[in-house]
């Protein structure tokens, strides 16, 4: 009896001392992660300001919008959410506003503590995918940091994730890490994923896996003008997504060779 | 005698004609029934003949009055469109009619009996009476049929509750007509409801206060929205009112007394000139007294405080003559009294305060403006108004320098600003420069707006909540880009339906599911294919497209958008039972009409943007069309009097063809530049093509840029 007590009382020891080995090494990753995701995409992650002009039935309001974008070269090329700056009509469609135009000025993006923003101009739209393309109308000298969309993660159901938004201006505009997973993968009506928890909140967000490698940007999938026609309640087919990495590489590569950045 | 019978007994008179008349039928007896009724015809005849010759003293010399006018809110000024009526009063064609009709108004124009449409100025205005002067451009009139009628003013004074009286006017704007009433009421006021002993300030839309020293005349000749300022007519022919407000079948009317007075006084000063003292008045109904005006306010700093007055002092003599205010409808005159003095007289009062006499000398003041003029600063995105010591003193600002902030445009300039203006800041200063009045705003903004080299920002001083602050803000917002393009995609020209289980049952064997194609667009790579309305899309390049639901409308479209553009695309169709390939050719995806580029003139009050093949599909127009698409014009605007209309076409501008946005931005610049007195379109308007004509006012439209 007292010799079994001994064994238990060692096997237990030894389980307890190797656990304590191993926690470090669990908490190291994720803090890498953390830390790469902080100082190595955060500083890509930018803010965009700009005017929407809504017109209706001839009559205009305007207001100051601000949303979140990502350098994705170290030109000054950005990548946002079409609807967050405002050039989603199916959604205004898809709301009964299908007569009210949507236009925008004093498009200014701000990089890092920059307050007052640099002019940018909006060059390309995806509504399908939700995309828009930006350029700073005279980049720094200096390369910009970026998020180089060629390494990517392939996304799964269960997947860890990490997205990266800002707090607003009066908080100073600080990277915010969201966490969670994929909740579910999509095919219908294209391959997209579920962002679990508030992952999705932030439209125009670049999602990451372990070690900061870039798996997708957070969208607003809205129906197409052909579903549109015949929907009964198209706010059922309204939702946001995480559109995989290789999808908005693809997009990107498609607005280039059509020439939509010259 | 006579008149007297026609004017007030007549009515009387045929009822008991008709009533006796019937009874001497039937009793057998007196008049025969024939002779009752020819006494009952020529008394209907001689009524219709007293109303049509009093009626055509007036009639010929009313008018419809059209105004554009100009408010200001949201930061910005907006053109507007009024109607109202209004009478010739004089051979050199001055109009009388109310204030609220041409109130904001910057252009008028006065239809006269003859149809003819004559140009009008504005004389003079005065809110407190809500009454106002208009004169008709008179080299614009053709006499070739005679000169204008001119309708002359009667004694309001002399008018008795039941005489009849006639309103006339443009009702809903409908041209010209007339109603017939009975006067209700000589001395309407408007009483502020029980325990209320003073009579509360009416304002107009404007905020400017009105009806202080009117007792109106109450009539049940119907009015509507668009009778104001017409006037109402006795049976002698005679002006005896000013129609102003109505409702529930009773009509409002300013004495012609006042009006008549007032009309002369705008003539000879463009405005009215009044005395005031700076007191309110009230009755002494329940306070115990027997005479006296009793003094409900008094005006901080006015001629009334600077003689220590206070409220409760009961003033029992004016001018060695005894005064007393019993009922509310004492009121008006009593203040009347007061304004009609000469400004600068020497007013002598008795005035008691707890039991106590004293004698009280007040100069008179002349009466302030309620409000000052107001402006917009369109670029800036706010608008102001110059301050008026009356509106110093209600909104306790320590003077009357500066301009008010009166609306801030949303997304503008001034709200962008850190710290942003807002409604109600007083502005004091720009670039350094102070600012007094809105003259001075008005010179300074429009040498930033003329400057080909405008200030990156400019520094403004404005005064909030007894603060002072400074802030920046930039001169010129930008004006909106061309809506980027969306990415082209491939696009096959058809349109499509899904068929799902159900629909597939009833079109095929049950089992096949695919799109029907619903339409072929013409003039498409689609409709040079071999694909037809009607054919089942099963798969395209052999991966089936099969709907899961009726909600599934746009599967087949998306998996063409995953090929290439000018690639061939090989469908698999179900025609008449049979399955078979047909290949088509795969087109970028027509513009969007909301990529399509705009422009917006504001001079014109144009916005017009670029055709796209769905305009031209849409309104089955051959897709060669070229042209703009007009989406508005803005009220009162050039464009919109000129008759362009949303959804036409400008085909042509003078002789030039726009075939693009840039053809026409080219020539609205080269129009800007050159400044013609009119320009003329051609425009497509569903299936017609009409010829317009835009008249210019270009000096007006520049001073507001």
């Amino acid at each position: 009896m007292v010799r079994q007590m001994k064994n238990s009382v060692l096997v237990a020891t030894g389980v307890a001392f190797l656990s304590l080995v191993a926690m470090p090494t669990v908490a190291s990753a994720e803090s890498q992660t953390y830390a790469t995701i902080i100082n190595d995409r955060a500083p890509a992650v930018v803010s965009i300001k700009y005017i929407l002009r809504m017109s209706n039935a001839g009559e205009e309001q305007e207001q100051e919008q601000e949303t979140t974008g990502v350098l994705i070269d170290a030109h000054g090329l950005i990548l946002c959410s079409n609807t967050e700056v405002g050039g989603n009509t199916a959604l205004l469609r898809a709301f009964g506003m299908g007569e009210m135009t949507l236009s925008q000025s004093d498009v200014r993006v701000l990089i890092g503590d920059d307050t007052e923003g640099v002019p940018a101009t909006i060059l390309a739209r995806d509504s399908e995918l939700d995309l828009a393309w930006l350029q700073i109308d005279e980049p720094a000298e200096e390369a910009y940091p970026f998020i180089d969309m060629a390494q990517s993660a392939l996304l799964e159901p269960g997947t860890r994730l990490f997205a990266v938004g800002k707090t607003n201006e009066f908080f100073g505009r600080e990277p915010v890490v969201f966490e969670g997973h994929v909740a579910a993968e999509i095919k219908t009506p294209r391959r997209m994923f579920v962002p679990s928890g508030s992952l999705g909140v932030e439209h125009g967000t670049p999602v990451f896996v372990e070690g900061g490698v870039f798996a997708g940007f957070v969208v607003l999938y809205a129906p197409d003008p052909e579903d549109l026609e015949l929907a009964e309640d198209p706010t059922e087919m309204m939702g946001s997504f995480i559109l995989p990495a290789k999808e908005v590489e693809k997009a990107t590569k498609r607005a280039r060779e059509a020439g939509s950045f010259d | 005698m006579q008149q007297f019978i026609q004017r007030s007994i007549a009515p009387w008179v045929f009822y008991a004609v008709v009533v006796s008349g019937g009874c001497a039928v039937q009793r057998g007896g007196g008049q025969s029934a024939e002779g009752v009724r020819d006494d009952i015809a020529r008394l209907r005849e001689d009524v219709r003949a007293m109303i049509t010759t009093s009626r055509d003293r007036v009639y010929p010399a009313l008018v419809n009055i059209s105004v554009v006018t100009v408010r200001y809110w949201d930061g910005k000024d907006i053109k507007g469109r009024a109607t109202g009526s209004g009478t010739i009063f004089t051979s050199e064609g001055h109009i009388i009619t109310n204030q609220h009709v041409t109130d904001g108004g910057e252009e008028f124009i006065c239809t006269l009996a003859d149809k003819q449409e004559i140009p009008a100025t504005l004389i003079g205005e005065d809110p407190l009476t809500d009454l106002a002067v208009l004169q008709l451009d008179l080299s614009k009139f053709d006499d070739s049929n005679g000169p204008f009628a001119v309708a002359s003013f009667g004694d309001s004074g002399a008018l008795t509750v039941g005489d009849y009286v006639m309103a006339m006017g443009s009702p809903f704007s409908l041209s010209r007509s007339v109603t017939l009433g009975i006067v209700s009421n000589t001395e309407r006021i408007f009483a502020g409801g029980v325990g209320n002993a003073g009579i509360p300030d009416m304002e107009l839309e404007s905020g400017q206060r009105t009806g202080l020293f009117t007792k109106w005349i109450q009539h049940d000749a119907l009015i509507q929205p668009g009778n104001s300022g017409g006037p109402l007519v006795n049976l002698d022919g005679q002006i005896v009112g000013i129609n102003e407000l109505g409702g529930n079948s009773m009509g409002f009317a300013i004495p012609s007394n006042l009006a008549q007075q007032v009309a002369g006084l705008l003539l000879e000063h463009g405005k009215v000139p009044r005395s005031w003292i700076g007191i309110s008045v009230r009755t002494i109904e329940n306070t115990g007294l027997d005479a006296g005006v009793l003094i409900g306010s008094v005006v901080e700093d006015s001629p009334a405080d600077r003689a220590t007055l206070e409220p409760g002092d009961v003033i029992t003599h004016m001018d060695g003559e005894g005064v007393t205010i019993r009922f509310l409808e004492q009121i008006p005159p009593y203040l009347k009294r007061i304004a009609d003095l000469p400004i600068g007289s020497e007013l002598a009062l008795r005035v008691i305060r707890d039991g106590e006499s004293r004698e009280v000398s007040i100069i008179t003041q002349p009466m302030l403006q309620d409000l000052g003029k107001e402006r917009a600063l369109r670029a800036w995105g706010i608008t102001v108004r110059d301050i008026t010591p009356r509106m110093a003193r209600d909104l306790r600002l320590p003077d009357d320098r500066g301009v008010l902030v009166t609306s801030v445009r949303s997304g503008s300039p001034a709200e962008q600003a850190r710290p942003g203006l807002s409604w109600g800041d007083v502005l004091r200063g720009i670039d350094g420069e102070t600012i007094d009045t809105l003259d001075d705003v008005l010179v300074k903004y429009g040498a930033i707006a003329a400057a080909e080299e405008k200030p990156e920002r400019l520094l403004l001083e404005f005064d909030r909540a007894g603060k002072n602050n400074v802030t920046l803000i930039k001169p010129a917002p930008n004006k909106p880009n061309d809506p980027p393009r969306e990415l082209p995609k491939a696009w096959l020209g058809i349109t499509t339906q899904p068929v799902t289980n159900r629909l597939a049952a009833y079109l095929s064997d049950g089992s096949i599911k695919g799109y029907r194609v619903t339409r072929v667009y013409p003039g498409t790579l689609a409709a040079t294919s071999d694909i037809r309305v009607g054919d089942i899309v099963m798969a395209v390049d052999g991966t089936a497209v099969a709907p899961r639901s009726p909600d599934d409308a746009g599967r087949m479209a998306r998996a063409l958008r995953k090929l290439d553009i000018d690639s061939v695309a090989t469908l698999t169709v179900l025609r008449d039972g049979e399955q078979f390939p047909v290949e088509v050719t795969l087109e970028g995806s027509p513009l969007q009409q909301s990529e399509a580029r705009r422009d917006r003139n504001t001079d014109f009050g144009l916005a017009v943007r670029e055709l796209t093949f769905y305009d031209r599909d849409d309104n089955r127009w051959e897709q060669s069309l070229e042209g703009v698409l007009v989406e508005g014009t803005d009220t009162g605007s050039w464009a919109e009097s000129g008759g362009v209309q949303s959804s036409e076409v400008i085909l042509r501008i003078g002789k030039t063809r726009i075939e693009s946005i840039e053809a026409y931005r080219e020539m609205m610049a080269r129009i800007e530049q050159d400044r013609p007195a009119r320009i003329s379109m051609i425009v497509l308007h569903g299936s017609q093509t009409r010829y317009l004509v835009i008249e210019t006012d270009w000096p007006l439209a520049k001073s507001e840029e």
